[in-house]
Order: structure tokens, then C-alpha cells, then sequence
């Protein structure tokens, strides 16, 4: 619902369907996510569809409730290879997954790979060779969601640091801890 | 006998010992960022400095000579040109070189003209002081990567880019 709408409700003012109620139609309080019999009828076609075993699965995968991912990975260049995978949680922890380049060995252009977390995990992100450990030229495409990689030519035209060392930690590693009561910064050492 | 011998062996061994892949990489980046066409070659540094004491007798000191480095980035401007199909010359701009390990890089760029379709280019650095140097050219940054290698007499090479999917070709 828009923003307007809520304030205008909320300061009383009636809107002009409100008013006219006669106005209205079907497409009020409808879209194109609202689900009717013919989907339901679709949905039970599927489940008659599917073999025993596949009836199975699916149950199962109903009754565990957890997150269902599915990687697409393109060849562009060629050559089949392992894909690392790096997998970035929302709570921050990372994960590894290596998959053998066995993965290519029914379609050597294109594969899906599904990964499964639970529900209080999700996927944040996800990058293919993050430490360089693979023979790829290009890097651009190794992020979802995507990163922007910069060219040789930009990070060359990047303004360089004169100082001749970034950080004196030598000095820094002296300085005191401060404590929450003494708010003066004058009591810095150095 | 043993030392004529030993000393043949040498002689054999001696041409494998010394680098002599002549050749340069260059990246051809159609960068969507900058807007810009960003020229990137990549040298043996141990031939731009053979290169410069060819051109410019009396020694060569690429690493540590900024003049010497700056004559390299002239004689590299002045052998690589580009130009739209139709033949009109684009400019290019000096940005400036650098070493990179056992690597001089030169970079150059120029603005991308409005409705280009491929790009003309010539690369002849290094070709007339040597016979076999090679000058490979990645063209990126537009559909598929195009590779243009000047060797022997090439002097312009042209890459084509495939029109953008799901466009009619235009005739």
C-alpha cells in the first residue's frame, strides 16, 4: 500500500472509492497473485504426476521447512573446472563448498546445483573462487549479487597514499585504553 | 675430449636458458564504468629495455629511469593506433606506464564513439626491431572476447562485435 494512502487514512480523509463504493470492481481486490481453482486443480495434477519415490521427496522436503536454493552456472569460457564456492550467511558466518568438476559431466555448458540451509540460515551471497585457485580470466562474473570490479586502468588512475607508512601502529600501540567516565580526549598519548 | 664435449652441451643449452618469447598482451577494455575505450599492454620488461637501447643508444635503465620509461610510453604511442570501421582515427590519450613484477605496463584510453560496431587497430611495437614478436590483443568489454594477433606483415586488424541479442541484424 502506498504511503499516502496510510497518512490520508490516518488523518480521516475518505478517499473517493470509499465514498462511492459502487465504483469498485472485481480488480479491487484482486491481482495477478491471487490464487484460484485453476491453480489449486494444476497444483493437484502435479502431485498425482509425480512417481512414488518423487511423492517422497517432495513430502519430505515439505515436512523440513528449510531454505531451498538453486545456483545456475554458466561455461563461458570453456573449460570445465571445480567450482568453489564461498556461501555468506546473514548472520555473518562463511562457508566453503567445493564441488568437484564432476558436476559438468551430463552438460558441459550449463548446471544447477542446489543448496539447502535451514531455515534460520539464509543466503546472503555467494562468490565462485574467491581465493584465485582456479584458471578463470574473468572475475567480473564470480559475484551474486554482482560486484563491481575495478579495471587496471582505474585503480592505476586512483590517487596513491604519499605517507610512508599507512598507519604508525609502533605509536598507536602505546595509547591508552579509555575508560567510559573520562570523556577528555586530551589525556591521548603521543 | 670430455671438455669439447661438455663445452657443445653449453653451447646447445644456452639459447634455452635466455626468455625469448617475444611477445605483448594488450587488453582492449570497452569500460561501461568510465566510458571509456581503456588501452592496457603488457610488456617483457626485459624487452622494452632491450627496445630503448635499440632506439636510443647509450644504455637503458627501465626500472629505475623515469626518462627511459618515458621514452618506452612514446615509442609505444607512436606504434598503436585505433580507428571506428569506417576508418576514422581515434584519439588516444596518454594515462601513464608502470612495473609490474617482470612486467612494464603502458595504458592509454579514449573516449568510446557513440554507435560503434568494431574497432580497427594496428600494433606494430617491436616488430621492426624483431622479425618474430608477437603483439596478441584482447578486445573486452562488448559480447565475446575478440583476439587479434599482429604478426609478420599485419599492420590494421579489425575486431566486429556481434549486434546485442534479441536485436534484428541491421543490414
Amino acid at each position: 500500500m502506498p504511503l499516502f494512502v496510510e497518512r490520508n487514512k490516518a488523518q480521516g480523509k475518505k478517499l473517493w472509492v470509499d465514498e462511492n463504493p459502487d465504483v469498485t470492481d472485481f480488480y479491487d481486490a484482486n491481482d495477478r497473485f491471487t490464487v484460484t481453482n485453476k491453480e489449486r486443480n494444476a497444483y493437484n495434477k502435479f502431485l498425482k504426476g509425480l512417481k512414488p519415490w518423487e511423492r517422497k521427496v517432495f513430502d519430505r522436503a515439505i515436512e523440513e521447512d528449510k531454505n531451498y536454493y538453486v545456483l545456475e552456472f554458466s561455461n563461458v569460457g570453456g573449460l570445465v573446472m571445480p567450482i568453489l564456492l564461498e556461501l555468506t550467511y546473514e548472520d555473518g558466518s562463511k562457508e566453503m563448498q567445493h564441488i568437484p568438476a564432476e558436476i559438468w559431466r551430463r552438460n558441459h555448458k550449463h548446471v544447477q546445483k542446489l543448496i539447502i540451509t535451514d531455515k534460520d540460515k539464509n543466503l546472503v551471497s555467494v562468490s565462485v573462487d574467491p581465493r584465485w585457485e582456479t584458471a578463470d580470466v574473468d572475475v567480473e562474473n564470480n559475484h551474486y549479487p554482482r560486484q563491481i570490479i575495478p579495471s587496471r586502468i582505474e585503480v592505476y588512475k586512483r590517487k596513491k597514499s604519499t605517507a610512508k607508512v599507512r598507519r604508525d601502529i609502533m605509536q598507536d600501540i602505546k595509547t591508552e585504553l579509555k575508560k567510559d567516565e573520562d570523556n577528555d580526549d586530551t589525556k591521548e598519548q603521543n | 675430449m670430455r671438455f669439447v664435449l661438455i663445452f657443445l652441451a653449453l653451447l646447445v643449452a644456452a639459447p634455452t636458458m635466455a626468455h625469448q618469447l617475444k611477445a605483448s598482451v594488450t587488453t582492449v577494455l570497452f569500460n561501461k564504468r568510465t566510458s571509456n575505450i581503456e588501452l592496457m599492454h603488457r610488456f617483457y620488461l626485459h624487452d622494452t629495455e632491450h627496445a630503448v637501447e635499440h632506439l636510443f643508444p647509450g644504455g637503458a635503465d627501465i626500472i629505475s629511469n623515469k626518462a627511459d620509461q618515458q621514452r618506452f610510453v612514446d615509442y609505444i604511442e607512436s606504434h598503436v593506433a585505433l580507428q571506428t570501421l569506417s576508418g576514422e582515427p581515434l584519439t588516444l590519450s596518454e594515462v601513464g606506464a608502470q612495473v609490474d613484477g617482470k612486467f612494464f605496463w603502458v595504458y592509454q584510453e579514449a573516449p568510446i564513439p557513440k554507435d560503434i560496431k568494431g574497432i580497427r587497430m594496428s600494433h606494430g611495437a617491436l616488430r621492426e626491431l624483431w622479425p618474430a614478436q608477437v603483439n596478441m590483443v584482447n578486445v573486452e568489454g562488448r559480447g565475446k572476447v575478440k583476439t587479434l594477433h599482429f604478426t609478420q606483415n599485419d599492420t590494421w586488424l579489425e575486431a566486429r562485435f556481434e549486434p546485442k541479442e534479441g536485436l534484428p541484424l541491421k543490414p
